[in-house]
């Protein structure tokens, strides 16, 4: 039945707290989430200057995956990937957790070889990983053209069992109704403006109603980043660019899978209520615009349509874009900042949404113990100084 | 003709010339000029659709492409908006699921069950009883159109348009925007959304409608002005594309579905109009409850009479006026409910009196009855005290109107609420973009042509036209005020019952969104993706005025009726339109053909198509150690770089000193990124006096002359740079006989002593002239021949009848690998990653150390000295292997990195290989490296240091 | 508000027919440490402004142009 309990509990901000955390999108609602109920940190503040999810997490398309490749992150990759499956219960939220499996098509040799390297390392880390063949393929999406007719023909794919989607304004809800209950105050409308920071300290923040102090300050701007940069007066090592992405009319259930081509830049899945999402390539100039383009969203509607032939006349209904903020090793920046006090969630490209539970948990781990959680050292600022990129290299 | 009224000049469908359609397996007659939906509803069918959550019975409620109720699969296309659908001859209709009876049509009495977001409430304990529920869920909205395949011969288009004035609506406005404009000369295009010219206009009666024929036939007069009805325009995109979609362009040419208009105007006349906001109160969406516009399309363009007793409601004297004229027409008109309290005008009053109709002010509707379609209404009275129900079969009702603004948001123009006026009007439009008409809540239709004059105007003064020669007429603007329009009290308790809907693509009610706003989703965004209100395929046109009015009723301080942001596309574009103008181009080789018809298997790499081999790549390597192959090297990137500072650009790029080359030498390079990264390869000729010609990697090509052309603009250097990569063929010559071949063809002197290794000269083969240089990629006696493209297909014909009898034969790049690997070249991008450094590649040697200008050279000489990460190794196996490219290179539990290239060498009968691998105390002489591939299979390979053939390099030489 | 480049030989062209170039940055000195090339290598301004930044005409007459362009609004000023 219905219930008019509140979900959301908005606050106005106190003069001082434990842990600022400037954003609240997913990333910065769940670190609030379990440094309140996990380590027991009692003042919290998630101050967000539009509404909670306004930027990239209510503006992806809901994978949830642990597909990457560089075998020394895999293990943070696979914690988020589980951690999704128990939220719902935790939260008393239903997040809509669709493990519904992820298709990616290799279209050259090069692309298979990548893939069989990418599963193997994959499977070293525990992660269930499978390569199909064209009649699997076939047999698992009908609908999905693996002739030799198609532009770049199908040659397998990398099927991905445990990935899929959740429902991301969901989870944006779930984390600010269970922060908000362990005592987080999460503050709509203010905006940072400054950081004060004394000697190699961070003490608080400057924002757009006054000073908040508080001993540590938590960043989770998503595609902001560098505004938050410019503030300390230092640089990020990201370039922001929008993702656009498009949806459909509705559809009787044909797509079961998470389909995607990491060559041509194009996924697409039929969500629940039986529209497609459509997307899947970065916007080739940097933009702080939310804009949706025509040489974009053609583009991907012509290479999707290449391998699903029979959606010729479906109809797109909407498009939007997320501003993504990407370093160039395919890697986030988490943990230290340089700053004492101040730290880190950022860089998270198009690739924030999934990893929404690790982050949460490693961050909260880090703000709370002042030491680097073994899952996310490979994610430090410093990599950029000491050679240490991550080597995320799609091939 | 049945169920029509008799032949009326407003009419524009022609009863002499029936058209058959097909719906639910029975033939409907339709006349030309019909619309799919106008045939269906004169053919007396009362429901279109079902509802999205709850299975409600829907019919059309606008007829005029703004409310998705009426969408259904058209001659195999889903989601179709029938309302704007022309009839053809033959076209089969069908509804998108079952309409008559709908056994998921029990939703609906368990509406209760299902509050706002009560799917994140419910069904995730346990995990599994989740994975059974979402499956149940999937299959159960309303009007999901199936995907399957359209018929063969269907097609799209797409045509590019670039007027100077584009005109957005085909209504008063725009129609005297176009005129003026054409008038003055410039080229003009004029969308419309509807089958036919008017707008709003043309169902105004005789009176309107007269005036519409009129703009119509002066704007036919003009030549150069491009008509396109039956068009929506879709969207405006940054750069200022507006994208037109047209479904079924042409009556003639039925294969074509749906074609795009591509239109880059030099401005722009936005006159989409105003459109009715449904009213909202209980059971509001049953079949036979329509909006002004549709009662009046029906009547005046249709001759279909309204459903029985009609009861209309409202709050502008625009209501009272329909109702006098569907009076006029015959229709039952069994009264009109007006919630403001002065009512309506009194001549309306009088007249309405007059025939016997009763007016009600300050009344509302709240409720409504009835199962197939409405049957009767429940009129109260605004202080909520006095209430009765009204037996009817149709109710014609609107809260006021709306603009259709959606395009202004594309163009970064808000819509600001006028609290004065209850109505929303732009802020001030971007340059070169004007607005018009009734979008402006104008009503009069004298203002809105002066002010659509005025508009045309204005843009033609962006245009650069000078408007006091130019043949027009002086206009003054529009000096009527917009019309205010009275929003719809609303009685809380009697109409905001559950079923009360304000967005009908969703089923999202009135106590929907009030539960939302009490839980906290009160901003418009939250409130928004919450109920999911405004997200439907409607794009909220149908409700966000309404959804907004809710939201500020109850936060007036939270929002102040804030509309919720526009994205493209404002009305549905099918995916295959959208496809048209994206085509996929693989490049091929200038010999692509003549070695298909040697018998080459082809396949697509990257950005071209090339030949993987002739049949059996392990053959083709023998023969090009023992006779002679001959391979298409015509994807290389070919530059010829020329001018005073050729040697400073290619010294900038190259990690070699190219002052170093002299004479007719040749010699391979490496390049680097500013990381110190190998990024691309290839050989470099000196041709002359600061004249050089470069080859790159295939897939480099393209960047490479960005590369170059960067640094010449960087250092503002005098140089020419020429891709020659499409102009010139390239035919690689290679194996042990390859001299004897050569010198069947051309009179020069290529002895070894005349032309040796890293040597190259101009000469002519087979008459073709040619640059032959001597490399030694496949470790044999190799010339590469470069010759123009269009010669080549002869010079390989006659290389290969020159050579046959020797035993030459074609080969692929299969048989190409397997001969660089046993040489131990590595490719850059194969073998390494974009990480990989010149060190790392194992190839430092390339590097000039006394060259400071390279790029690259600086973060190469400061890591030096640093650990290196990772590095290109080699390693054979003795025999076959089953290891693959991608085998991970482990040690125990450590991976350590992964097989790069991996071949069989039949002449050496191993299999060799690189693998990119972490530094290791294996990676000596002897030592072993084990791969882990395939799920946990193991594999050991040795050491080894490259090349495996012929160390020395004597056959290179010979 | 139009998203267009300008581009001295072709005029204001669509952003799609050129390839970008990235923000302009001043290239380390000869002396300049490993530091200094990393900042240079991988960090960014990353502006939410006007930034100056190269675009390369690819689709058209194949030049670089420097453009000072608000990355916010896509409106193009002259320096």
């Amino acid at each position: 039945m219905a219930t008019t309990k509140k979900v959301l509990q908005y606050k106005e901000p106190e003069k001082h707290y434990d842990v600022v955390i400037v954003g609240g999108g997913l990333h910065g609602l769940a670190t609030a989430y379990y440094l309140a109920k996990y380590h027991g940190v009692k003042r919290i503040a998630v101050l967000e200057r539009r509404y909670i999810g306004s930027g990239g997490s209510g503006r992806n398309t809901e994978m949830v995956r642990s597909n990457k490749r560089a075998h020394e992150t895999l293990p943070f990759y696979k914690d988020s990937l589980a951690m999704w499956d128990d939220l719902s219960a935790e939260l008393d939220w239903n997040l809509m957790v669709q493990k519904k499996g992820i298709i990616a098509l290799a279209h050259s040799d090069g692309e298979l070889a990548s893939m069989r390297m990418q599963s193997d390392s994959q499977r070293r880390a525990g992660i269930k990983i499978d390569m199909l063949d064209n009649q699997q393929i076939k047999k698992m999406v009908p609908s999905l053209d693996v002739s030799d007719q198609t532009a770049l023909p199908v040659l397998g794919a990398q099927f991905h069992p445990e990935g899929g989607t959740v429902h991301h304004d969901a989870a944006v809800w779930g984390f600010a109704k269970s922060a908000a209950r362990c005592g987080v105050d999460i503050c709509v409308g203010i905006e940072v403006v400054g950081f004060n920071v004394e000697g190699s300290k961070v003490t608080g923040v400057q924002t757009n109603i006054g000073d908040i102090n508080a001993n540590k300050v938590h960043v989770a701007v998503g595609g902001y980043s560098s505004e938050i940069a410019r503030m300390l007066g230092v640089k990020f090592p990201v370039v922001t660019m929008p993702m656009q992405v498009m949806t459909t009319n509705i559809m009787a259930p044909f797509l079961n899978y998470y389909v995607a081509s990491p060559r041509l830049h194009w996924y697409t899945q039929q969500t629940l209520k039986g529209d497609l999402i459509l997307g899947g390539q970065l916007d080739p100039f940097s933009s702080w615009n939310s804009y949706t383009t025509w040489e974009e969203c053609s583009e991907r509607v012509a290479t999707i349509l290449e391998y699903f032939p029979d959606l010729a006349h479906g109809r797109v209904v909407r498009s939007w874009s997320g501003l993504c903020d990407c370093t160039g090793d395919s890697a986030p920046v988490m943990g230290p900042s340089g700053i004492d006090g101040l730290s880190l969630d950022i860089a998270w490209g198009y690739y924030g949404f999934k990893a929404t539970p690790a982050c949460g948990k490693y961050s909260a781990e880090y703000i709370a113990t002042n030491k680097v959680p073994e899952n996310i050292k490979a994610f430090s600022l410093d990599r950029f100084f000491n050679r240490q990129r991550v080597r995320e290299v799609i091939l | 003709m049945s169920g029509r009224l008799p032949d009326s000049p407003t009419q524009i469908f022609d009863p002499k010339k029936p058209v058959k359609i097909h719906f639910r397996g029975r033939s409907i007659t339709a006349f030309e000029g019909d619309t799919v939906a106008s045939a269906l509803l004169a053919a007396g069918v009362d429901t279109f659709s079902r509802s999205f959550k709850y299975h409600r019975r829907r019919a059309p409620a606008c007829l005029s492409g703004q409310c998705s109720r009426c969408t259904m699969n058209v001659d195999g296309r889903m989601h179709i908006k029938t309302c704007q659908t022309p009839v053809r001859e033959g076209m089969v209709v069908e509804p998108q699921g079952p309409i008559a009876f709908d056994p998921a049509g029990a939703a609906d009495a368990f509406s209760w069950a299902m509050p706002t977001g009560f799917y994140y409430k419910m069904f995730y304990k346990p995990q599994w009883f989740w994975k059974l529920v979402k499956e149940v869920i999937r299959a159960m909205p309303g009007n999901m159109a199936k995907v399957k395949a359209l018929p063969a011969k269907a097609h799209f288009d797409s045509i590019n348009l670039s007027p100077d004035l584009l005109v957005i609506g085909g209504g008063l406005a725009g129609m005297e925007a176009a005129i003026t404009a054409a008038d003055a000369g410039v080229r003009v295009v004029i969308v419309e959304a509807d089958p036919q010219l008017g707008g709003f206009e043309a169902f105004q009666a005789e009176a309107g409608f007269r005036r519409t024929q009129a703009s119509i036939s002066r704007l036919a007069a003009f030549p150069n002005i491009t008509l396109l009805t039956g068009t929506r325009v879709t969207a405006i995109y940054p750069d200022g594309l507006a994208v037109c979609m047209q479904e079924s362009p042409s009556q003639s040419a039925q294969d074509c579905v749906e074609r795009s208009y591509l239109v880059r105007a030099g401005a722009t006349v936005i006159a989409t109009g105003a459109g009715s906001m449904p009213m909202v109160f209980a059971h509001n969406d049953r079949p036979g409850i329509i909006l002004p516009e549709a009662a009046q399309r029906m009547v005046h363009l249709w001759g279909i009479k309204p459903k029985g007793r009609v009861l209309l409601a409202g709050g502008d004297d625009h209501i009272g006026e329909v109702a006098l004229a569907l009076y006029k027409q015959g229709v039952d008109v069994v009264g009109v409910v007006d919630f403001r309290e002065a009512g309506l005008r009194k001549d309306l009053q009088s007249a309405l009196a007059d025939h016997g109709i009763p007016v009600w002010s300050s009344y509302t509707l709240t409720d409504t009855r009835g199962r197939r379609r409405v049957t009767s209404a429940t009129v109260t009275s605004i202080d909520g005290l006095q209430s009765k129900r009204v037996r009817c079969d149709t109710i014609v009702a609107s809260s006021g109107r709306y603009p259709r603004h959606k395009l202004l948001g594309q163009i970064g123009t808000r819509m600001l609420y006028d609290a004065a006026l209850n109505f929303y009007l732009p802020e001030q439009l971007p340059a070169n973009y004007e607005a018009a008409g009734r979008l402006l809540g104008l009503e009069d239709p004298n203002a809105i042509m002066r002010q659509g004059a005025h508009a045309a105007i204005n843009a033609l003064k962006h245009l650069g036209v000078d408007t006091n020669t130019a043949k027009v007429a002086a206009v003054e603007p529009a000096d009527e005020a917009p019309m205010p329009v009275r929003l719809q009290p609303v009685i809380e308790d009697v109409q905001l019952k559950s079923k009360t809907f304000v967005c009908y693509c969703h089923d999202v009610s009135a106590k929907n969104i009030e539960q939302a706003i009490d839980e906290g989703f009160d901003k418009i965004e939250t409130c928004k993706r919450y109920t999911t209100a405004t997200q439907g395929a409607c794009q909220g046109g149908m409700c966000e005025a309404n959804f907004a009015h809710l939201l500020a009723r109850k936060r007036p301080a939270l929002s102040a009726r804030v509309l919720p942001t526009t994205r493209p596309p404002v009305t549905s574009m099918s995916l295959g339109a959208m496809a048209v103008g994206y085509h996929d181009h693989p490049q091929v080789s200038p010999l692509y053909h003549t070695q298909l018809a040697h018998g080459g298997n082809s396949l697509r790499m990257g950005s071209w198509i090339r030949m993987v081999d002739f049949g059996d790549h392990e053959a083709e390597s023998l023969a090009v150690h023992s006779t002679a192959g001959i391979c298409d090297v015509s994807m290389f990137g070919k530059f010829r770089v020329f001018g005073p500072d050729a040697e400073k650009l290619l010294n900038r790029i190259m990690t070699r000193n190219i002052e170093k080359l002299n004479g007719n030498s040749t010699f391979y390079y490496t390049a680097c990124n500013e990381e110190g990264v190998l990024v691309d390869d290839g050989m470099a000729l000196k041709m002359g006096e600061h004249d050089y010609f470069v080859t790159t990697t295939a897939a480099r090509a393209a960047v490479t002359e960005e590369w170059l052309a960067r640094w010449c603009r960087e250092e503002n250097w005098q140089v020419n740079v020429v891709n020659v990569t499409d102009t010139k063929a390239g035919i690689s010559l290679a194996g042990p006989m390859a001299r004897e071949i050569l010198s069947k063809l051309t009179e020069a002197d290529i002895s070894g002593e005349a032309l040796p290794f890293q040597k190259w000269m101009h000469m002519e083969v087979a008459g073709v002239k040619a640059i032959v240089s001597r490399v030694g990629f496949v470790g044999e006696l190799n010339y590469e021949l470069f010759c123009p493209a269009s010669q080549g297909p002869y010079l390989w014909d006659a290389i290969m009848a020159a050579g046959k009898p020797l035993g030459l034969v074609p080969f692929g790049i299969e048989c190409l690998n397997i001969c660089r690997l046993e040489k131990g070249h590595v490719l850059p991008g194969i073998d390494t990653d974009s990480f990989t450094n010149l060190f790392e590649a194992s190839m430092g040697w390339a590097l000039d150390r006394n060259k400071t200008e390279t790029v690259g050279k600086a973060m190469l000489d400061l890591t030096t000295h640093q650990a290196i990460k990772e590095r290109v190794i080699a390693f054979s196996i003795e025999g076959r292997s089953p290891v693959t490219e991608g085998a991970l290179v482990v040690d125990g539990t450590q991976q350590l990195g992964r097989v790069t290239s991996i071949i069989y060498s039949p002449l050496l009968k191993k299999t060799i290989g690189f693998a990119l691998v972490a530094p290791h105390d294996n990676w000596v002489e002897g030592g072993t490296v084990t791969f882990w591939y395939d799920s946990g299979r193991e594999a050991q390979a040795s050491f080894a240091k490259p090349p495996f053939y012929d160390p020395k390099g004597q056959r290179i030489r010979m | 508000m139009a998203f267009l480049i300008d581009c001295p030989n072709c005029g204001r062209r669509n952003p799609y027919e050129f390839r970008f170039g990235g923000e302009c940055k001043e290239a380390p000195g000869p002396d300049a440490d490993l530091n200094t090339w990393c900042e240079y290598l991988y960090f960014n301004e990353n502006m939410s402004g006007f930034q100056q930044e190269w675009w390369y005409h690819n689709m058209g007459c194949g030049d670089w142009v420097k453009v000072r362009r608000n990355t916010v609004t896509h409106e193009i000023t002259e320096d």
